[in-house]
C-alpha cells in the first residue's frame, strides 16, 4: 500500500532505510518510520480534533492553547504545528516551567517527571495527555505509550468526564485500552 | 507475544488495580531516549506530500498531523541505538503473556491451546478434559486443581474438584479474551490454595475493543461448527458493555482402541461417542468505578474411551455446567491509596452418565453440585517513598460441596455426600526499592480453612538490575493446596470403587528459582530460568492394600529440577517470533523414579509472518515433547505443527482464517490415568478449521 517518495540520495546513503525498504518489500504495511516526537505531536493534534470541550470553555478565545512542561523534543514538534486549526481556533503552544502555569490551557501535555503536579490545580477543562515512559501513575485522560515500534494510547473516560470532556467514538475505538 | 513486556497488571497483584496507582509489577519499563536518527517520509497514502524528514522535520510534523489517527497508528517509530528497553523487571516470577492478537493469529480455540504454547507448560487430553502440566508435573486424576484460573480476577476453580477448566468445557469463548497472563511458580503468598504450580489470569475484552456488533462462524473437520454473536459498546465516564453468546458442536469421529478389540465390543471401535457440544454466555458492564461480569457455560462431551470401567461402545457422556457473577468496585481514596472490593458467586454442576458392567449392565449416574460465594477487599499504598504495599483479606463460603452417585434402574444410591466449608485469608505484599539497583518483592499470606486449618505461605524475590539490559532475580516461595471434596469424600463401593479419606492434609511445595533476563536493542529479549521444586504430602491416587480399592493419600515426596530458556523478538512490521526450550526432571523421592507424563524436553516455536503487504498473516506453531512414561509403557516423543493463515482484507469488515492443526498428521498418545484401561490415549489427527469474524 505504500507509495514511497524517497529521495534517491537518502536511499543511497542510509543503509538503515534500505533495510527498512527491503523489509517493506517483503511484508508490512510500509508506512514510513518517523521520529517519535513528530509522531506524538501528530497524535496530540488528532486528539484535539476528536475531543469535545464543554461549550463554556474559553469560548471567547480564538487560540487553542497547548501547554507543555519539559519534554523539549515534543515541545519542538508541537511548535511545528502552530497555525493549524482546531475547529475555528488556532493551535498555539506554550512551553511552561513547573513554577508558572497558564490557567487557560485546552491541552496539557505532561511527562512522567511532571506527575506530582496536583491535576486539579490545572485548568478544569483541560485535556491532560501524558507521554508515558514508564508505567507509573496516571490521572491523565489520555496516556501515550510506546509498544514495540508503534505508538498507542490508553484512554481514561472517567478522568475526561471530570474535566467535562467527551471523546468521539472513533478515538475510543482506536485506544489500546479504555477505562 | 510482542507485547509480552507490557501491562502485566492483574495477575501478579489483586484484581482491577485502579489505574492511577502504580503498575508495580510491570516487569519491564521502557525507557526511551531519542537520538537524532531519522529517516523517511511519512506515508503519503492520504495524498500528503511528505518530504524526507531528516532535512525538513517541520514539514514532516505537519504532514503527519494531517494523517487521520487510524493511519498514524500504522506508522512505526525509529528505534535508535539509544532506545533500549530497561528491564527493571519487578515481577517476582518469569511472567509470560499472550494477547488477543496471538489468539487470532495462531487460531487457538481453547485456553489449553494458548497455554500449551508457553514455556514449560504442556497439555494432555483424554477425549474429554484437558490436563495442564507444568515443569514436569502432570498428575493423573487431577482436574487441573493445582493451577489457579482467574477470569478478570475471579477464582474459577470450583468447590468440589478445584478444577481449572481449560478445554472446551471452559467458561469463556477465546474470541473474548484480551490477554492471558501466566505466572509460573507458587502463588499462594498472594492467592492461597490452588495457586500451586502457577496462576493463569484471563482478562476479557472490553466493549471498546469490540465496538458494535460482531458475529463469528467456523467450520472444521469431523463436523465441528461454532457460531458466536457479540455486542460491545463504550460510552463516557467509563461506561462499557459486552454481551456474547457462543454455540459449539462437534460430531467427532469413530475411534479405535485395540484394548477392546473383540467381536462383542464392536472390534474396538467406539461409534459416535466423540461428540462435543457447548454453549457459552458472557456479559460484562462497567460504569465509573464499578464492574460486574457474569458467565455461564454448559458442555456435554461423549466419552469414547470407556473410562472408569464403563462398558465399551455404549452411551457415555459427561456434562459440565458452570456459572459465576463477579462484582468489583475499585477507586482511589486519596493520592497514593486505592481500594478494591470484590464480591462473587459461583456454581458448578457435573454429571456423568454411563453404562457399567454387572450381572446385567447398569446405567450409573455420577455427579456433584458446587456452590460458593465470597469477597475480597484490598488496599494499595504508594504513599511511602520507595515502597509499594498491598494488604487485603478475603473470604469464601463453599456452601455446597455435594457429590452423588446412583444406579438408575433399579434406583440404588451409592453416594449422597453433602458438605460445606469455609475459608479465609489475609495477605500482605511489599515491594521495596533498595540502593545499588536492588529491589525486594515480599509477600506473605495466612490461610485458614475448615478442613486443613492454618497454612502460611511466603514468597520473596530479590531483584538486581545488573545493567540497563540485564536483570537477575532470586525467588523463593511456597504454596499449598487443600484437598478438594472429591479427594476427601468421594466413595463408591465395589471392585474398582473408591474409599474416602477425610483425614487428608494439605499438600505443600517449596520452590527456588533464578531468573536472568536480557533485553537486546529493539524488542528482542531472552530469559533463562533455573528452578528446583520440592513437593511434600502430594495427594496421590493410590490402591488400598487391604481392600484393593482406590483412595487418595498424602504419599509422595517429589523433587523437580529444570531450566527454561525463552526468547522473543518482534521485527519489521509484523514479524513476531517466540521460542522456548525446557529441560525438566521430576522424580519421586521415595524410589527415585521419574514421574509419569513428565517429558524431559519441551521445545516450542511460535512465529507470525505478514504476507502481501500485511494483507494476510501466516502463523506457524511447533510444539515438541520428548517421550513420557505411562503406567507401564513409554509413549514416544513427538513434534506437532499447527498452521494458520489469517486475513482482515479479503472480505470487507471481516477477518477470515484457515487453520490446519497437527498439519503433518503426527500420531502420538498422551499417558492416561488409572481410570483407563488404555495406557495412553491417541491424540487428534490432522484437522482443518475455517473461521470468519464479521463486525457491524
Amino acid at each position: 500500500m505504500g507509495n514511497h517518495r524517497l529521495k534517491p540520495n537518502i536511499i543511497g546513503r542510509c543503509s538503515r532505510s534500505c533495510l527498512a525498504l527491503a523489509l517493506c518489500a517483503l511484508s508490512a504495511s510500509c508506512h514510513g518510520q518517523v521520529q517519535d516526537a513528530a509522531l506524538k505531536a501528530a497524535y496530540i493534534y488528532n486528539f484535539a480534533l476528536l475531543t469535545n470541550w464543554p461549550a463554556s470553555s474559553s469560548a471567547a478565545s480564538t487560540d487553542f492553547n497547548v501547554c507543555i512542561t519539559g519534554n523539549p523534543p515534543l515541545a519542538d514538534t508541537l511548535q511545528k504545528l502552530v497555525g493549524k486549526k482546531v475547529g475555528t481556533k488556532t493551535w498555539t503552544v506554550y512551553e511552561q516551567s513547573a513554577g508558572s502555569r497558564r490557567p487557560d490551557c485546552d491541552i496539557v501535555v505532561l511527562d512522567d517527571t511532571a506527575m506530582q503536579i496536583p491535576l486539579t490545580a490545572l485548568n478544569a477543562n483541560a485535556l491532560i495527555v501524558r507521554d508515558a515512559k514508564s508505567e507509573t501513575g496516571s490521572g491523565a485522560a489520555i496516556t501515550l505509550v510506546t509498544e514495540g515500534d508503534h505508538i498507542k494510547f490508553d484512554v481514561d473516560t472517567v478522568a475526561a468526564q471530570r474535566n467535562g470532556l467527551r471523546f468521539s467514538s472513533k478515538l475510543l475505538s482506536l485506544a489500546r485500552t479504555v477505562r | 507475544m510482542g507485547a509480552m513486556r507490557c501491562h502485566i497488571t492483574n495477575t501478579m497483584h489483586r484484581i482491577f488495580r485502579p489505574s492511577y496507582s502504580f503498575k508495580r509489577l510491570a516487569p519491564l519499563i521502557a525507557v526511551l531516549t531519542f537520538g537524532s536518527a531519522v529517516v523517511r517520509a511519512a506515508d503519503d497514502e492520504a495524498g500528503q506530500s511528505a518530504g524526507p524528514m531528516g532535512s525538513q522535520p517541520g514539514a514532516d510534523s505537519l504532514a503527519l498531523a494531517s494523517l487521520p489517527l487510524d493511519q498514524l497508528m500504522q506508522v512505526s517509530v525509529v528505534t535508535t541505538a539509544s532506545k533500549f528497553v530497561q528491564p527493571i523487571s519487578e515481577a517476582p516470577s518469569a511472567v509470560v503473556m499472550v494477547t488477543a492478537e496471538d489468539i487470532k493469529d495462531f487460531g487457538w480455540r481453547t485456553l489449553s491451546d494458548a497455554l500449551a504454547s508457553l514455556p514449560g507448560l504442556y497439555v494432555s487430553t483424554d477425549r474429554n478434559y484437558a490436563y495442564l502440566g507444568a515443569r514436569g508435573f502432570l498428575r493423573p486424576g487431577d482436574y487441573d486443581s493445582r493451577f489457579l484460573l482467574l477470569i478478570d480476577g475471579y477464582r474459577t476453580n470450583d468447590a468440589v474438584y478445584g478444577e481449572a477448566a481449560i478445554g472446551t468445557e471452559g467458561l469463556i469463548d477465546m474470541d473474548l479474551v484480551e490477554r492471558i497472563e501466566y505466572v509460573p511458580g507458587p502463588g499462594s503468598a498472594m492467592y492461597g490454595s490452588n495457586a500451586f504450580f502457577g496462576v493463569i489470569n484471563v482478562i476479557t475484552k472490553k466493549g471498546s475493543a469490540i465496538n458494535g456488533g460482531q458475529t463469528a462462524v467456523a467450520l472444521g473437520s469431523f463436523g465441528e461448527k461454532k457460531a458466536r454473536a457479540t455486542y460491545g459498546w463504550h460510552g463516557q465516564n467509563g461506561a462499557d458493555l459486552v454481551f456474547s453468546a457462543t454455540s459449539y458442536d462437534r460430531s467427532g469421529q469413530d475411534l479405535y482402541y485395540s484394548q477392546y478389540d473383540s467381536p462383542n465390543q464392536a472390534n474396538g471401535v467406539a461409534h459416535g461417542l466423540d461428540y462435543d457440544r457447548a454453549q457459552n454466555f458472557f456479559a460484562k458492564a462497567t460504569y465509573g468505578d464499578f464492574t460486574i461480569s457474569a458467565a455461564h457455560s454448559n458442555r456435554t462431551k461423549g466419552v469414547p474411551t470407556a473410562s472408569f470401567g464403563a462398558v465399551f461402545n455404549t452411551p457415555n457422556s459427561t456434562n459440565d455446567a458452570q456459572s459465576f457473577v463477579n462484582a468489583i468496585f475499585a477507586r482511589g481514596l486519596s493520592p497514593g491509596i486505592g481500594i478494591s472490593t470484590q464480591a462473587f458467586w459461583g456454581r458448578y454442576d457435573y454429571k456423568g452418565v454411563g453404562i457399567y458392567p454387572g450381572d446385567s449392565p447398569t446405567t450409573n449416574v455420577d455427579g456433584d453440585h458446587a456452590v460458593w460465594y465470597g469477597g475480597d477487599t484490598h488496599l494499595t499504598f504508594s504513599t511511602l517513598p520507595r515502597q509499594k504495599i498491598v494488604a487485603g483479606v478475603d473470604f469464601q463460603r463453599d456452601a455446597r460441596r455435594d457429590q452423588y452417585n446412583y444406579n438408575l434402574d433399579p434406583y440404588t444410591s451409592l453416594l449422597d455426600d453433602k458438605r460445606s466449608s469455609n475459608r479465609t485469608g489475609a495477605y500482605l505484599e511489599d515491594e521495596i526499592q533498595l540502593p545499588a539497583n536492588f529491589a525486594i518483592n515480599a509477600g506473605l499470606r495466612y490461610d485458614w480453612d475448615s478442613v486443613t486449618s492454618i497454612n502460611i505461605n511466603p514468597r520473596i524475590a530479590l531483584i538486581y538490575k545488573v545493567s540497563s539490559r540485564d536483570t537477575a532475580k532470586l525467588i523463593y516461595g511456597t504454596a499449598f493446596r487443600a484437598p478438594n471434596a472429591y479427594e476427601l469424600y468421594y466413595a463408591v463401593p465395589g471392585s474398582g470403587g473408591q474409599l474416602p479419606n477425610p483425614n487428608l492434609k494439605a499438600e505443600h511445595i517449596a520452590t527456588t528459582e533464578i531468573v536472568l533476563e536480557h533485553a537486546f536493542s529493539g524488542s528482542a529479549r531472552v530469559t533463562l530460568s533455573v528452578f528446583h521444586y520440592s513437593v511434600k504430602d502430594l495427594i496421590s491416587l493410590e490402591t488400598d492394600a487391604d481392600s484393593g480399592m482406590l483412595v487418595y493419600q498424602n504419599l509422595d515426596r517429589v523433587k523437580a529440577t529444570g531450566a527454561e530458556l525463552a526468547t522473543e523478538q518482534t521485527f519489521g512490521d509484523g514479524f513476531r517470533i517466540r521460542a522456548s526450550y525446557s529441560w525438566q526432571l521430576a522424580k519421586d523421592s521415595s524410589d527415585n523414579t521419574v514421574l509419569q507424563n513428565s517429558p524431559r524436553h519441551l521445545l516450542k516455536v511460535n512465529a507470525v509472518m505478514p504476507l502481501i503487504h500485511n494483507a494476510a498473516r501466516f502463523s506457524t506453531e511447533v510444539q515438541c515433547a520428548s517421550s513420557r512414561l505411562a503406567a507401564g509403557e513409554k509413549e514416544g516423543g513427538f513434534c506437532l505443527a499447527n498452521l494458520t493463515l489469517t486475513s482482515a482484507r479479503l472480505i470487507k469488515k471481516a477477518t477470515v482464517s484457515l487453520s490446519v492443526y497437527n498439519a503433518f498428521n503426527k500420531r502420538y498418545a498422551d499417558p492416561a490415568g488409572p481410570a483407563f484401561v488404555q495406557e495412553a490415549i491417541e491424540q487428534q489427527s490432522r484437522t482443518v478449521y475455517a473461521k470468519m469474524v464479521y463486525g457491524f
